[in-house]
């Protein structure tokens, strides 16, 4: 078992970007992204052995970062920073940058902080990486039903969120918005 | 007014996580009635946003000192 490491770390070390950003979604704020990152490749390394290769690598470092954070979340105070970190803007075009950046800090702020975390953790799993309903369940160990009625919730709980913080009115102002933001419609 | 429909088939039909039969009847159903129009649209939008947040390098290289410590396990 003790020689499988070097064979899945070159695999491990891809992961970092995906790992960063996952918990960058789940915990709104990159020191705590940071420490949720570093603490998530701690374990990864020394659990190496528990890898049972039925899941992919992504799979299985998801799962240790959820069950990092949802442990942190039980232990946690009220937190209220925000800090996206770098938003890179290919425009270049200052204004842009401080718009793009609003938006996303508006819709970063309203997917932790006003989506039910349960609810959150599938959304961002799903609708940001992409994964399957069973890898999902899998990774939050619950049924495939829960996972889709949580991704349903969730979807309308960040909407009317987004709506009453204003979020969708401020993208509708700035009709120059780049990358078709401005096409959104708000339905009340 | 809430439509009858089950809210939860619409954001089934927007993944096309439905047998074809009943991706029709959805279809048929969402152009008749205005709520689970709506509602489509919410769901719609809530993607799109969530979609458009941007990923972020990492702060820096996680694996590195851990990693050293067990790439060469001693013996």
């Amino acid at each position: 078992m003790i020689s499988k490491l070097p064979d899945m770390f070159e695999d491990i070390v891809s992961q970092q970007k995906y790992v960063f950003n996952l918990a960058l979604r789940l915990c709104g704020n990159t020191e705590d992204a940071d420490d949720l990152t570093q603490e998530t490749f701690l374990k990864a390394i020394e659990r190496y052995d528990q890898f049972r290769g039925d899941a992919n690598i992504r799979t299985w470092l998801s799962r240790i970062a959820i069950n990092i954070f949802l442990d942190s979340k039980r232990k946690e105070r009220p937190h209220v920073s925000l800090n996206l970190g770098t938003i890179p803007c290919p425009a270049h075009d200052p204004e842009r940058v401080i718009i793009r950046r609003e938006m996303q800090w508006c819709v970063q702020h309203v997917l932790v902080h006003h989506v039910p975390e349960e609810q959150k953790i599938v959304l961002v799993l799903r609708d940001i990486y992409g994964h399957s309903y069973q890898e999902i369940a899998d990774m939050v160990k619950i049924s495939l039903a829960a996972v889709k009625s949580r991704l349903h919730r969730g979807r309308l709980a960040f909407y009317n969120h987004l709506v009453k913080s204003g979020c969708v009115s401020f993208v509708k102002d700035y009709t120059c918005y780049c990358e078709g933001a401005a096409q959104y419609e708000v339905y009340l | 007014m809430k439509c009858i429909y089950d809210e939860l088939m619409l954001s089934q039909y927007i993944e096309s996580d439905l047998d074809a039969e009943t991706m029709e009847q959805v279809a048929c159903h969402i152009k008749e009635c205005i709520l689970c129009q709506k509602t489509m649209k919410r769901l719609e939008t809530a993607i799109k946003f969530i979609r458009s947040l941007e990923e972020s390098p990492p702060l820096r290289d996680y694996v590195k000192n851990v990693g050293d410590r067990h790439k060469k396990p001693e013996r």
